[in-house]
């Protein structure tokens, strides 16, 4: 589809072009093995490494060994099942924030984009005033304002996505709309609520998907960075980026080991979701499918 | 209302449709009627913006919103398609008058087998049931339009653009429709594939016994496939007839100007006459008379008064004074 290529996708988090060029065409090969490999570790790694995310009793700031192959952090837990534990709670925090805002987005990016005149004007309009204010400012606000939870945290990143899907949904369906495709689906009897279903919304999902998958990425970065400033996740529930922040006093005496591990993991979390999403946006479109 | 077995399938009379632009509302089909009985090929000819593919959308009740009918009737097998609801409407289209358009591609949903595309059509209709039956139903279609059955399983992008229109017939012939409006179906296709297209319409009228609406601003098209034939001058009718009678003897100034700009065989010069001119323009039409006037070589102080279309002969009915 032609109305696919010529949507503007927010360039935050995209892959700088070096990177794209180490992974060559194989980007979204790549990032799935990246992330297979991250996810598979964090669901089996407690079934093989047997340390406990919890206990206390393994010794403070111990450095990587074979015992604790991540070390042990200031209270004497083992930060390789903690770093576990982590990205299972950042995956699934992750999946809940892209599809809250993937679906809000949908829906009223639909709506929208059918509904046209003053109502597509309302809603454009608050589209822009949100998307005028950082993502991650937005939603650190409102996280607050809600009361600083885990699910005020999810809510509110998901609320600072959704203008993106919003704005993404209603480019498609404009363009969609005044397609031939469009109008002999009319002139052949098919009621207005089918045309929607079968014809409109199908052909925006390949861009939809791709920025979803791109959510996902944004989301564990800015879940992580709002727990390391002491917003949504609090410790002691293992969360990468509130274990970087309580790991940060132990660099400069030289714990390296308990901020860096989740950071490495926040990072591999992000370039693969970040590949898959760049990838997936080439691979949906169906002319590539031939 | 019943229907008497004579009367004509789609019945257009006096059919006005108004376009709504900077400058006010242009009339840019003009009170304009015309019948097709069943089983007829009536072909529609006029150059761009003449009107012609307003006046079947209008039919179709599917204008844009800036366009809308402002006064005359359409009756579709005996019903006058304005008094229905739209849920009516909704099985007029496709299931009475199917419609097709150029740029048949893009017409297909890129993301839908063929196959399936043809069973939500025919579903839509209650022309299908039982998943068993439903493949036979589509390679039956596939192969009334001359196409593989092994199309079923492709997308559209996977299709020439032949292949293409052909399986968009395929589609609309699913709801099984007794009309069918072709609005330039070939354009953009070269014209061997044009034939074959034709062909296959040709095919379907005597197979089926499908009327048809041709809709194209080319008039070797016209004689070679309809029965009778209207041309579209700016919004007005301006000569209708049986293809005999309008292409052995035009009456109107226009109709003559068309044929002449057709370079022929025999001829005894090579240049083919150009129409002095344009169409007038939207803002520009005249309220009413001739709207050929400016460009008409026989104009006459009375071609700017009102008049209605002289009948010349049975059959044949022309908008020009000359015939007063």
């Amino acid at each position: 589809m032609s109305v696919a290529t010529d949507i503007e996708v927010p360039r935050r988090l995209l892959l700088p072009s070096w990177a794209k060029g180490l992974v060559g065409e194989n980007g979204l090969l790549v990032g799935l093995i990246l992330l297979g490999v991250v996810v598979l570790a964090a669901i089996f790694g407690p079934l093989v490494v047997r340390t406990s995310p919890t206990s206390t009793a393994y010794g403070v700031y111990l450095a990587p060994s074979a015992a604790h192959l991540f070390g042990t952090d200031d209270v004497g837990r083992d930060v390789l099942a903690r770093v576990f534990y982590a990205i299972q709670l950042d995956l699934q925090l992750a999946a809940v924030i892209c599809a809250l805002a993937t679906v809000a987005g949908a829906v009223i990016g639909l709506f929208s984009g059918f509904a046209g005149g003053l109502v597509d004007l309302v809603v454009m309009r608050l589209v822009d005033i949100m998307m005028s204010i950082p993502a991650f400012i937005l939603a650190l606000i409102v996280a607050i304002m809600l009361g600083n939870t885990g699910q005020t945290m999810v809510l509110a990143i998901a609320l600072a996505y959704t203008p993106v899907a919003v704005r993404i949904v209603r480019s498609q369906v404009l363009s969609l709309r005044e397609l031939p495709m469009i109008e002999t689906s009319r002139a052949i009897g098919t009621p207005a609520s089918r045309i929607v279903l079968w014809h409109v919304l199908p052909n925006t999902y390949s861009v939809l998907i791709a920025q979803a998958t791109l959510f996902l990425a944004w989301a564990i970065l800015d879940t992580a960075a709002m727990s390391f400033i002491g917003v949504g996740i609090h410790p002691p529930t293992p969360e990468l980026g509130a274990m970087i922040s309580e790991g940060s006093q132990g660099i400069v005496s030289g714990q390296w080991w308990v901020s860096i591990f989740p950071g490495v993991f926040i990072a591999f979390l992000v370039i693969s979701f970040s590949l898959v999403g760049d990838g997936l946006r080439d691979y949906l479109d169906p002319r590539s499918r031939r | 209302m019943t229907e008497r077995p004579d009367a004509e399938f789609l019945s257009v009379r006096g059919l006005s449709v108004g376009l709504a632009g900077r400058h006010g509302t242009g009339r840019v089909v003009e009170d304009i009627s015309f019948g097709i009985q069943r089983g007829e090929a009536f072909g529609l000819v006029g150059e761009s913006g003449s009107g012609k593919s307003m006046t079947a959308l209008a039919i179709m009740r599917l204008l844009p919103r800036v366009a809308t009918t402002l006064c005359g009737e359409v009756i579709v097998a005996g019903r006058n398609v304005h008094k229905l609801s739209e849920d009516e409407m909704r099985a007029v289209r496709g299931g009475q008058v199917g419609m097709i358009f150029q740029q048949a591609r893009s017409s297909l949903n890129p993301l839908m087998r063929i196959e399936r595309q043809i069973i939500r059509v025919a579903r839509l209709h209650g022309q299908t049931d039982g998943k068993a039956r439903s493949s036979d139903f589509v390679a039956h279609l596939l192969r009334e339009v001359g196409l593989p059955s092994r199309v079923a399983r492709n997308y559209p992008h996977q299709l020439s653009g032949g292949m293409a229109q052909r399986a968009l017939i395929a589609i609309v012939l699913a709801a099984r429709p007794e009309l069918l409006i072709a609005d330039e179906p070939t354009t953009g296709l070269d014209v061997t594939t044009e034939a074959e297209i034709y062909d296959v319409l040709r095919e379907l009228r005597a197979e089926l016994g499908l009327t048809l609406l041709l809709i194209t601003h080319d008039l070797a098209l016209v004689s070679q496939n309809c029965d009778r034939v209207g041309v579209m001058h700016a919004g007005h009718l301006v000569e209708i007839g049986d293809v005999e009678q309008v292409f052995e003897r035009p009456l109107h100034p226009y109709t003559q100007a068309l044929l002449n700009s057709v370079p022929t065989l025999e001829g005894e010069t090579n240049a083919a006459l150009a129409i002095e001119g344009q169409a007038p323009r939207l803002s520009e039409l005249p309220p009413h008379g001739c709207r050929f006037i400016n460009r008409c070589p026989y104009r006459m102080p009375k071609c700017a008064d009102a008049f209605g279309p002289i009948d010349y002969e049975p059959g044949h009915r022309v908008l020009c004074r000359l015939y007063d």
